[in-house]
């Protein structure tokens, strides 16, 4: 028999909203749109769709970053956000126009020049490149299309089926 | 109301204190269980089987790691101080101690390993397969003379790209090298087991198994010593002090989380903190030393990894590369039979390959777009792993003493590790890079990463292994134990963890460390049982 305060519990318990399927899919966390917008077209250029899988954008992949910047000291959100400003001026130095006006092209000729000492950066714009990147690679590979897609994850017992 | 006198008071519950508890437990003796930290519960407070994107928040917001929830996030960090080459160590202060997040890999030492212990392999083979038949070991029998097979559950391959290592191996065989492919042996159930632990579901979270298919302290000794009626278990409880009456150990004080001190007594005392701690408590109580050698003769295992890959499985289409953990197999068998002229000791290399849930074994791929994601995905599924672990030289300019200044909450001075790498662990690091590069290439593989010529900025303590700091021995001048792990000074403090090592093979210490403590232990019911302790 169930007591009337259990019931009154179990209610709560089922009325809280459900808990979200996949980073992304609640409210942002740190950037603005616009921010956000600048990070999930340098993650999908970064990692972008191919016959293997859907890319960066699909993946959620900036809203991974935004929930890590979130969480961070306020020193690496200072960077974060540094960082996307330097993007932008580089688009307008380069191409005289904001970051999301320009061609996937253009785009890409942006990261060249974001990549071009990859390792060994030589200012902002490069050194920002290194923040970015390992970040990207995490966020894919903790989504659902980076495991499930991406590295064709099946799910466990695959062990015992391999042959010395 | 009279005081309680324990049979025994074990410190520490580590894979030594666990065992040593049960042991004690089981010949019916009354024993007190103290340890430092408190009771961390698998698939609770460690352990989650959740897809990363589902809790990636709730992790990310607790400072938590993904893709897994390690038990090793609750280590506790600078609880010593150093000199030297970078030295460390690592804590984990819970029931169950490290058990709880060790990796499981179980390997006996061999005969040539025990030539310099006081007594030979023969004498342990008995206690090793019944260690192993208690906690649930799964292996293959390889055969090999110096790492004998034990008392196996059914083994567990190893994973595509490590074939390619086994076929290099083969290769350098033909043509005369002495060495061993073989596959990792694991204390982690792949059968019903008496200790009715759940079966592996290889979903590759070791270093904190939610289900506890592995063994820990926490899930088998001590549940089956409660089972007794004869344990205590005083957790959040950290010892500081040794207590002596008339020569011998009447007890321990320890603090309390609050820092009040209380007092807990006994007739023989195990101290089982592993084999930093343990000396440390040892020193600072002044007990047991009149050898000079407490805290002397440390030594670990040490080591750099390189990577190989191999093209030919860069491509496969359908990966499932779940398992127990990275490392599926290891390379042994080296220097065995004759010395190597270069150095003294040996070392083994745990070898791991493929791309299991949510880890990235290689992420240094350079560039950006569809190139650079084809090129991390193949070189994830063609990488193969090897993880070289050498025995460091014992010598003088190796060892822990207490800090002279530094002390924790409790007062008591932290312990201070000296590491020094000598040319001999150089020389034997330089040939662990030569022989994985060489076996890489054999196999049909190109070197991906490697460190190269070997210099001591570039080797990594295994600060994990750390043993042989109170170790046993025939002569009581050169040893602070008997060959039982009794202290010559005091007859009633007997040593349960890898402290008493006299000498380290390359294998992983777990699996001796439990056969040994359980050996002493039921020395010290015998020497109970005739009288000798009361
Ligand atoms: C990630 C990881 C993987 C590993 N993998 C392997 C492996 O595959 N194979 C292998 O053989 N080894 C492995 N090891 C090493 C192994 O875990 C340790 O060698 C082993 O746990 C040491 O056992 P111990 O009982 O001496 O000490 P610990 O496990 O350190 O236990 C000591 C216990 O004593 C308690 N304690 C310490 N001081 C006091 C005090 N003053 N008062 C009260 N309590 C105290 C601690 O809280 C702790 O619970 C691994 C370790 C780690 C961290
Ligand atoms: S692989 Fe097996 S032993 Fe490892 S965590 Fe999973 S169930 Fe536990």
């Amino acid at each position: 028999m169930i007591h009337r305060r259990e019931l009154i519990q179990i209610a709560a318990a089922s009325a809280l909203p459900a808990a979200p399927r996949h980073f992304g899919e609640g409210p942002l966390k740190f950037f603005t749109p616009a921010e956000d917008a600048v990070l999930d077209r340098l993650a999908d250029i970064i990692l972008p769709t191919d016959e293997q899988s859907p890319g960066a954008h699909e993946a959620k992949v900036s809203r991974y970053i935004d929930l890590v910047a979130a969480y961070s000291t306020a020193a690496l959100q200072q960077r974060w956000r540094e960082g996307i400003k330097d993007v932008e001026a580089a688009a307008r130095s380069r191409f005289g126009a904001a970051y999301s006006t320009l061609t996937r092209q253009q785009q890409e000729e942006l990261m060249g020049v974001m990549a071009a000492h990859e390792g060994k950066p030589e200012n902002a714009l490069e050194r920002f490149f290194e923040m970015l990147k390992p970040a990207v690679v995490d966020g894919y590979r903790f989504s659902e299309i980076g495991t499930r897609q991406y590295m064709r994850w099946k799910g466990n017992g695959g062990a015992l089926s391999y042959r010395i | 109301m009279a005081e309680t006198v324990y049979d025994a008071v074990v410190v520490g519950s580590g894979p030594g204190g666990g065992i040593a508890t049960y042991a004690l437990t089981k010949a019916g003796l009354k024993v007190a269980l103290v340890e430092a930290g408190p009771r961390l519960r698998a698939g609770v407070d460690y352990g989650h089987h959740d897809m990363a994107w589902e809790v990636a928040e709730e992790r990310i917001s607790k400072g938590i790691g993904l893709p897994f929830d390690s038990v090793w996030r609750h280590a506790a960090r600078n609880h010593f101080t150093g000199v030297g080459d970078r030295p460390n160590h690592g804590m984990l202060v819970a029931l169950g101690g490290r058990s709880l997040c060790w990796a499981g890999h179980s390997l006996r030492f061999g005969p040539k390993d025990f030539e310099s212990w006081p007594f030979p392999y023969s004498q342990v083979a008995p206690y090793y397969s019944r260690a192993e038949k208690f906690m649930g070991v799964y292996g293959f029998k390889d055969g090999l003379w110096n790492m004998p097979d034990g008392e196996f559950l059914k083994g567990v391959p190893y994973r595509p790209a490590e074939k390619a290592l086994w076929r290099g191996v083969q290769k350098l065989k033909s043509g005369g090298a002495k060495m061993e492919f073989v596959a990792q042996r694991k204390a982690m159930l792949t059968e019903p087991h008496q200790s009715r632990r759940a079966q592996c579901h290889f979903c590759g979270m070791c270093s904190g198994c939610c289900v506890d298919a592995k063994y820990t302290s926490a899930n088998t000794p001590l549940p089956m010593a409660q089972r007794t009626g004869n344990l205590t278990i005083i957790t959040e409880a950290w010892v500081t002090r040794i207590l002596m009456k008339d020569g011998r150990a009447s007890g321990v004080e320890y603090a309390m989380p609050n820092g009040d001190r209380r007092e807990v007594k006994c007739k023989a005392l195990v101290l089982a903190c592993n084999s930093i701690e343990t000396p440390r408590l040892m020193l600072h109580s002044g007990v047991g030393n009149s050898s000079g050698q407490v805290g002397r003769n440390l030594t670990s295992h040490f080591g750099c990894w390189v990577y190989g890959f191999f093209p030919e499985y860069a491509r496969r289409d359908n990966v499932n590369d779940d398992g127990t953990n990275y490392h599926h197999s290891l390379l042994t068998g080296l220097n065995w039979d004759k010395p190597n002229p270069k150095f003294q000791g040996t070392y083994q290399v745990q070898c791991g390959s493929g791309w299991p849930l949510g880890v990235l074994p290689i992420r240094d791929v350079k560039g950006w777009g569809k190139g650079f994601k084809k090129e991390l995905r193949e070189k994830n599924l063609g990488n193969a792993g090897m993880n070289m672990q050498g025995t460091l030289l014992q010598s003088s300019k190796k060892f822990m003493e207490l800090d002279p200044s530094a002390k924790d909450r409790n007062g008591v001075p932290l312990p201070r590790i000296h590491l020094h790498y000598e040319d001999n662990d150089v020389a034997m690091a330089d040939d662990m890079v030569e022989t994985c590069e060489r076996i890489i290439r054999a196999g049909g593989g190109q070197l991906h990463w490697s460190p190269g010529k070997m210099d001591p900025s570039k080797l990594i303590i295994d600060y994990n292994h750390w043993v042989g700091t109170v170790r046993m021995g025939k002569d009581r001048r050169t040893a602070p134990l008997d060959d039982w792990g009794r202290s010559y000074d005091v007859p009633n403090v007997f040593i349960g963890d890898a402290s008493v090592f006299p000498a380290y093979p390359e294998k992983n210490p777990v699996l001796t460390n439990i056969t040994m403590s359980w050996r002493m232990s039921e020395h010290l019911a015998e020497l109970a049982r005739k009288g000798e302790l009361a």
